[in-house]
């Protein structure tokens, strides 16, 4: 399968972008799309339908392709896919029939094919304006399709604003919506893994009170004055328009046991100062069990560098392209150097990408079953079966 | 761009010296050694950011833990004391189960006493009334009658001394099993002993209420020698577990009396048989009472547990004595069928 990679800060940008790459006879029949909300993805849409081309599109956080990182700006990956291969599913939903919505996408992606690997695009934010439910967007997809289907995938951005994000086809858009790109199974291998370098620091914590998204207490005492104080920023307990996502939890969220010898990241999004609580981006229920963080450390970007070449030699693969999930918080972590994952990773699979920053992304960590992940950076590699 | 890499970069562009393949090459360098030195910069202002922020969290937890290790340390005082407190309360409550079975006994060992002290008193008088004779008899000068009063006085004395010292071994053993433990040991016939329990408890019974009967079967194995046991401490078990067997088989009959078909023939039995095994013997008291109920059967052992009305047992008697039986490396199994009556099975070893 051919592929490649192009980039550009507008639409005439893709435009001229798109025809170079049709230049060598290149004749993709897939693009998938991240591009910032402030593009126009009506005029990217009919761009690619004027050329035959199916849409599989998310907003961005920021975006990159191979050597080139960009913020407000479209990265696309085409792809040279059989007709008969993949399948554009979407379907849109309100927040209390996500479930149906789900399982609808599902079941059509079973009678596409008997073994339909999955490319999904949510939401990132829910409409009440919070932060939308991954986990459960996972776990009803591992409920349709099985514990054994591969899926891999991200949460659409809109550059930080945390308002509107929106996935779309050629023919559909929805804030409120799954966009999946269905692969036949048996003849294109989706290979991957998510990686978080969070570490949990200090002390095993337990939830004693919370309803829903509001934490109030940590081991028996106040989960906002237990939360600044601990992380240095005890002034600011008084103070009521704190922002605790953006000047703290995007460093140290909370990280919380799940499943076998798993974790995943919780994150205070805000302070309910009248509910004196922590409002955090997933529910953590009263018991659970979890620790403060340490951020990744510098060398995390080798680590996931190292285990991609270690799964590549262990696979005795290659890739026909590669798309990177990496979550938008990972930035401000390691800078500079998210660039380098980004490239180390198309570095070592030698094909072109494409990939944005998310708001949680979807994927299995090394022989972890399907999970939602936060903080992680969640990579996926094609490639079309001989 | 760093500033002193700008710099350099405008003085390589303005040079006319340098050709544009190493212009180009130079360009390269600098926007790689620029990379670099953001990265470094990025590093060092992140480590330092997340030093402190690591610092201040691991003070206040290092505090926090200081903090429950002084609690922990108070809950663990407190904890000692009462575990004190209970170990004494444990001692008092073994204490009282011990002047309980006692009580049980106190009415059997009255019964045992009276015996003695009946013919202590018949023959004081008999040998008080010889005497009186011997004396005419000296008046009257016939010696050989004298002589003959005087030996059978002596004969009522050693009587009187026979039966004296046997309540004074009843009142030492009464005492014996009263008293604290005491961890000696003696070689002790286990037959007497079972049998002195039996008879104890049997005529404990009885005083206590003169309406119960029961037929009491033994059957001791004379094969087995001397074992070396606390006697007091399985006299305790024995006394124990025989007056439950009694209380079981009298229980049954009270319940078969209220109900319509009467006792049809039914007689409390209870029967006390030792053997010899290869290295252990068997003590096995059987009743014929109700039997005990599966669905308990796996309680009976434990401390505080009873089937008896409120004030009638301690509920450690059968825990007393697992304990007592397993101290002397023995086992004490229980085997019942409900409604056809309960063994006892008392293994203890010879080589103790």
């Amino acid at each position: 399968m051919n592929s490649k990679s192009i980039n550009g800060k507008s639409t005439e940008d893709i435009k001229q972008a798109l025809q170079n790459s049709l230049v060598d006879g290149f004749d993709p029949t897939v693009a998938i799309v991240f591009m910032s909300v402030k593009q126009d993805r009506k005029a990217i849409c009919e761009l690619m339908d004027s050329k035959n081309i199916d849409v599989f599109g998310a907003t961005s956080c920021g975006e990159f392709t191979n050597n080139h990182q960009s913020e407000g700006e479209i990265a696309i990956l085409l792809l040279e896919l059989s007709k008969e291969h993949y399948a554009i599913l979407f379907e849109d939903f309100v927040d209390e029939n996500l479930d149906n919505a789900v399982s609808k996408l599902a079941n059509n992606a079973l009678k596409q094919f008997t073994n339909p690997s999955l490319i999904v695009c949510s939401p990132g934010v829910n409409q009440k304006g919070e932060h939308f439910e991954g986990e459960k967007l996972v776990k009803s997809l591992e409920k349709s399709l099985g514990p054994d289907k591969i899926c891999f995938g991200g949460m659409a951005g809109d550059d930080w604003m945390l308002k509107e994000t929106f996935v779309f086809t050629n023919y559909k858009e929805a804030k409120y919506g799954i966009v999946a790109l269905v692969l036949d199974g048996d003849k294109i291998a989706l290979n991957g893994m998510a990686v978080t370098g969070w570490k949990p620091l200090g002390i095993t914590r337990t939830v004693t009170k919370s309803k829903g998204q509001l934490l109030y207490e940590i081991d028996g005492k106040s989960a906002v004055e237990l939360y600044l104080r601990y992380l240095g920023k005890e002034d600011k307990i008084a103070e009521k328009d704190f922002k605790v996502f953006e000047e703290l939890s995007m460093e140290y969220p909370f990280i919380v046991e799940r499943d076998k010898d798993e974790t995943v990241l919780k994150t205070p999004m805000k302070i309910d100062s009248a509910e004196k609580a922590l409002v955090i981006d997933i529910p953590m229920p009263e018991g659970s069990k979890f620790w403060f963080t340490q951020p990744p450390e510098f060398d995390i970007v080798e680590e996931v560098i190292e285990k991609a070449s270690e799964l590549k030699m262990e696979l005795r693969t290659e890739a026909d392209a590669l798309l990177i999930f990496s979550c938008a918080g990972r930035q401000p972590i390691l800078g500079p150097m998210t660039t380098d994952e980004n490239e180390g990773l198309a570095e070592v699979w030698q094909s072109p990408m494409a990939g944005f920053f998310t708001y949680g992304e979807f994927g299995r960590v090394l022989n972890g079953r399907q999970n939602y992940h936060s903080g992680a950076c969640c990579w996926v590699t094609l490639k079309e079966k001989a | 761009m760093n500033k002193n890499l700008q710099h350099i970069l405008d003085i390589v562009n303005q040079s006319k010296q340098l050709s544009e393949g190493d212009i180009s090459a130079i360009l390269n360098y600098l926007k790689k050694a620029d990379k670099d030195l953001l990265i470094s910069d990025f590093k060092l202002e992140r480590t330092n950011k997340v030093k402190r922020t690591t610092a201040i969290l691991l003070e206040e937890t290092i505090g926090e833990l200081e903090q429950k290790r002084a609690a922990i340390e108070e809950t663990n005082f407190a904890l000692n004391k009462s575990l004190e407190e209970l170990k004494s309360a444990q001692a008092q409550l073994v204490q009282a189960e011990k002047m309980a079975s006692l009580g049980e006994l106190t009415a059997g060992i009255a019964h045992e006493i009276q015996n003695p002290l009946n013919f202590v008193n018949n023959f004081s008088e008999v040998s008080k009334e010889l005497l009186e004779e011997m004396l005419e008899e000296i008046k009257n000068g016939d010696m050989e009658e004298v002589n003959s009063i005087a030996n059978d006085v002596t004969q009522n004395l050693e009587k009187i001394l026979h039966h004296g010292k046997r309540a004074d071994g009843i009142v030492k053993g009464m005492l014996q099993h009263s008293r604290k433990n005491s961890d000696e040991k003696e070689a002790i016939d286990i037959n007497l002993l079972v049998d002195e329990y039996l008879r104890l408890a049997y005529h404990g019974l009885r005083a206590k209420d003169n309406t119960f009967n029961a037929s009491l079967d033994s059957s001791y194995d004379k094969s087995i020698e001397k074992i070396s046991i606390i006697p007091q401490d399985i006299g305790r078990v024995v006394l124990n577990i025989i007056t439950n067997a009694f209380y079981a088989c009298n229980e049954k009959k009270k319940k078969l009396e209220k109900e319509q078909s009467g006792l049809n023939g039914f007689q409390p039995k209870v029967s006390v048989t030792t053997k010899k095994e290869n290295n252990s013997i068997e003590i096995i008291i059987s009743d014929n009472g109700n039997g005990i109920k599966k669905t308990i059967i796996n309680k009976i052992f434990q401390p505080f547990f009873t089937t008896k009305p409120t004030g009638q047992g301690t509920g450690l008697g059968l825990s007393l004595s697992y304990d007592i039986i397993t101290t002397h490396g023995g086992t004490l199994k229980v085997d019942s069928e409900t409604g056809k009556g309960t063994n006892f099975i008392i293994k203890l070893p010879t080589n103790n």
